[in-house]
């Protein structure tokens, strides 16, 4: 009867101990020099969200690559371990975003969803803070040399929502590339096995959603772009009025 | 008694394994499901919709490769004027490529157009002043529907359309079931399982 109550014992705590394991984040983001990984594996479903109200020049990015090098600023890019597991990256321009984006007043005020006020923490103030701190950030300026890879599996809703103002952008398990990586050497984006995928832009000009895409203006790559999209929720990337939008859904778009 | 301990321990052993799914809940909440995919542009002029989609305008690349399989819907739909639509297509402007190569499998495609000098692309290709090597386009869906409600406005279905372009092989395969045209206004161009090259 001991060694029963024993054995149960055992079992128990070997239970729990691979229930905790797998309800973390077990892939990881790299970034150092080489190429550039990003595998997100086995995510909460806790919908991850950001909003954006009213304001110009910003850039949401969820479960994304980003390379901004338009701008003097360098790109942000901060591998943040939410509480929900799943890892939200952004690439914001720093200078554009100072004073002018209220996104973290926004998001926080969504307190229904605990993984999106993680997510938008990270978009602004704390992603442009260690963009001046992180090394390895002025890479992007000099053109990619390696390639760009992002891939999302067994992850949850993701949603990404800028409302009026111009000059933004919203991702949502895209890859986004701008300015002058023109030395980029292949982008391959791979979502499957996901939840619903939304990027909305509300009215504005020059606005761009992109949704399990992958978006590029003023880049040339030199080897392989490939957006493969498989067995996800609905996917939907919407750009109400305005001009000069761009909505893109499972696409691919060079401009 | 030591059927009834080797009973009691399946039985504790069973709990915590129903727990651990409780717990994550991930798998039951992320079954694979075909969903809907959709590209939408409300209003506005210059605007660009792509669902399932290649676009490139003043680019270069050497390989380009969109491959997108849903068992729900692709549709992209703009209003306004000077827009663009395009799903399950790959749109060339000004730009060059290696090689194109466009895979989709959905359901149904609909492409829905309001305005005027429009133009919305349905499982094609479409080149202007551009160069390609290959270009590769395969669409598979069982439904395709395309309504334009406007003026001077292009339609193209399962077609390619050459303007001003260098390119080597195209290939486009269309496996559809019922297609759907529904045109109100004038001067609207419509092209079905076509080429249309002009210099």
């Amino acid at each position: 009867m001991k060694k029963t109550v024993l054995a149960v014992a055992i079992a128990f705590a070997l239970s729990a101990g691979v229930a905790h394991a797998d309800n973390t984040l077990s892939g990881s983001f790299k970034r150092k020099g080489g190429s550039i990984h990003h595998n997100t594996f086995n995510a909460s479903p806790t919908a991850i969200r950001n909003t954006n109200t009213n304001t110009n020049t910003n850039i949401i990015t969820v479960n994304t690559a980003a390379i901004q090098t338009s701008t003097a600023t360098a790109t942000a890019t901060a591998p943040t371990t939410q509480t929900s597991g799943s890892t939200a990256e952004t690439g914001s321009t720093a200078s554009t975003n100072t004073g002018t984006d209220t996104a973290d007043t926004t998001d926080t005020t969504d307190s229904t969803d605990t993984a999106d006020t993680t997510a938008s923490t990270t978009d602004a103030s704390t992603t442009d803070t260690a963009a001046t701190t992180t090394p390895g950030q002025t890479e992007p300026q000099g053109g990619l040399q390696a390639g760009i890879r992002n891939e999302i599996k067994n992850t949850g809703k993701i949603s990404s929502t800028v409302s009026g103002g111009n000059n933004n952008m919203a991702n949502a398990a895209s890859i986004s590339l701008n300015g002058g990586s023109s030395a980029t050497a292949s982008v391959e984006n791979k979502v499957s096995k996901t939840g619903n995928i939304t990027s909305l832009v509300k009215a504005g000009n020059n606005n761009s959603a992109n949704a399990a895409s992958i978006s590029m203006g003023g880049t040339a790559v030199k080897g392989r772009v490939l957006n493969e999209v498989e067995g996800t929720g609905d996917i939907s990337s919407t750009v109400k009025g305005g001009n000069n939008n761009q909505a893109n859904a499972a696409s691919i778009a060079i401009n | 008694m030591k059927a009834i301990h080797i009973l009691t321990l399946s039985a504790l052993l069973a709990i915590p394994v129903v727990g651990h799914a409780d717990l994550l809940g991930i798998r039951a909440q992320n079954q694979v499901k075909g969903g809907e995919y959709n590209a939408q542009a409300k209003g506005g002029n210059n605007n660009i919709a792509n669902a399932g989609s290649i676009q490139m305008t003043g680019s270069q690349a050497k390989e380009v490769t969109n491959r997108v399989r849903a068992n729900g819907a692709v549709s992209a739909t703009a209003n306004g004027n000077n827009n663009t639509v395009n799903s399950a297509s790959v749109s060339m402007e000004n730009s060059q490529a290696g090689k194109v190569s466009n895979t989709v499998k959905a359901e149904s495609i609909t492409n829905t157009v309001q305005g005027n000098n429009n133009t919305s692309n349905i499982g094609s290709v479409m080149m202007q002043n551009s160069k390609a090597g290959a270009v590769t386009s395969s669409v598979t869906g069982g439904s395709l529907n395309g309504v334009i409600d406007g003026n001077d406005n292009q339609l193209n279905i399962g077609s390619v359309q050459l303007s001003q372009a260098q390119r080597g092989d195209v290939h486009t395969k269309t496996d559809l079931g019922n297609v759907a045209v529904s045109i109100s206004g004038n001067n609207t161009k419509v092209a079905v399982d076509s080429v249309v090259a002009a210099d």
